[in-house]
Order: structure tokens, then C-alpha cells, then sequence
């Protein structure tokens, strides 16, 4: 399931951090790395594992390699899906809290 | 009051509660509209009216992200009696935003993600 893999790619904190990072604008991996504490090997595993989660692309110019959030791909329900899933139980808390003040 | 069951299908989320309180009141609170506006605000809505409903067992609102991208999508509440009393609550929301359509679209035709067909 795709979902399924879009949550196993972002369930790991670097990689949310990574994915966060590129929602802000395409770059390469050393300036990925920059204020982080992660290897290059490293980096390059997880930006593997967003891409096959489709959550980012790489786009090559020339010997140099961009990384950017895939825009056609499944970001946007990645992004809709971790919104409502936090947002549910939340609006389900606030139906029980209105159930109590309920008269019957 | 436990959340039991967490489900992600092909377009959406499915989630289903136990809640303590009797159908008829968990029904009241999820389908007349000034008790939904206190848990469910209306700007969640495209409509704050349900788009359809069959009274005591199922209603359906129509959704819009109130920020970019907007996306809309439909939730299904559907309630049933459970066997102490209470209510089981089950959550069903989709997106059936026209963009998710063309993106699975795009998905069947180059056939590379082949688990989304079933969308």
C-alpha cells in the first residue's frame, strides 16, 4: 500500500526532517547535510527510501544532482493523510467532551 | 471510550471508536447541526450541510481543506449499537479531489505504482 509506504518513509525523524527541509526548495545533498549530523552514505538511503515512497524526485543537471519534493507524486496525500490522521482523534476527543455536557 | 481499530485504505482513513454513549445520543451529536458545530466547526466543511444521511445509522458531509491546497474530500460517520450499551463509531474519509483522480490516473496509465489501482 502506498500510503503505507509514505508513513514507513516518514515515520523516521531524519527523513521527516529531510522531506521538510526540501518542502522548502530543491537542493542537493551537501546542502542537504548542511546542520545536520548525518553521514553522506546515510543521507544517500534515505533520500533512496523518499524517493521510492515518491515523495521526492531527484532531477540531474549535468554531474550535479537536485533533490526536490516530487510535486505530481503522492506528497500531496502524504501531507492530506498525515493532517487528518492527526485531526480525527482530536475532533473525536472533542465529540466525547460533548456527549458528557449532553442531556440524554 | 478506546480507539480499536486503525485502518489506511486506498484513498483515505478509516478509523472506528467505541464510545460509552447510547446510539440515539452519539446520533443527535453527529447529525443535528449545532451539536456538530461543536466538534466538527463548520470551516472543516464545504457544506455544513450532510450530504446524505439515513437517520440513526449513517451521515456523510462533504470536506474542504480551508488552506492550500483545499483539497475535498467526503467523511462517512456510520454508528451501530455495541454490545454494552454504547456506540460504535466508524469514520470513513476519502479524498475526492478531482487532482487525487488524475494523479491515480496518471498512476494506472504508467502503471508503475500498481497498488494504487485498486483506487
Amino acid at each position: 500500500m502506498i500510503e503505507n509506504d509514505i508513513f514507513k518513509a516518514l515515520a523516521d525523524p531524519t527523513r521527516c526532517a529531510i522531506f521538510e527541509k526540501l518542502a522548502t526548495g530543491s537542493m542537493n545533498a551537501s546542502a542537504l547535510r548542511d546542520g545536520m549530523t548525518i553521514s553522506q552514505p546515510a543521507m544517500s538511503q534515505h533520500l533512496s527510501v523518499l524517493r521510492s515512497a515518491r515523495l521526492v524526485r531527484e532531477e540531474r543537471q549535468g554531474r550535479f544532482v537536485n533533490y526536490e519534493v516530487d510535486p505530481e507524486g503522492l506528497a500531496l496525500i502524504a501531507g492530506w493523510l498525515a493532517k487528518y490522521r492527526a485531526y480525527w482523534p482530536a475532533r473525536i476527543d472533542a465529540l466525547k467532551a460533548l456527549l458528557k455536557d449532553m442531556d440524554q | 471510550m478506546n480507539e480499536s481499530k486503525t485502518d489506511d485504505h486506498d484513498r483515505g482513513i478509516e478509523l472506528e471508536y467505541e464510545i460509552d454513549e447510547p446510539p440515539h445520543k452519539v446520533w443527535r451529536a453527529i447529525s443535528i447541526p449545532e451539536f456538530r458545530e461543536k466538534w466538527l466547526p463548520k470551516e472543516a466543511l464545504a457544506d455544513p450541510e450532510a450530504a446524505s444521511l439515513t437517520p440513526g445509522q449513517e451521515v456523510r458531509y462533504r470536506m474542504r481543506e480551508s488552506e492550500p491546497p483545499f483539497l475535498e474530500s467526503v467523511v462517512i460517520f456510520r454508528i451501530t449499537p455495541n454490545d454494552t450499551g454504547g456506540t460504535k463509531l466508524r469514520i470513513i474519509h476519502q479524498l475526492t479531489d478531482v487532482r487525487f483522480d488524475r494523479m491515480t490516473r496518471a498512476t494506472a496509465n504508467n502503471n508503475s505504482l500498481p497498488l494504487m489501482l485498486a483506487a
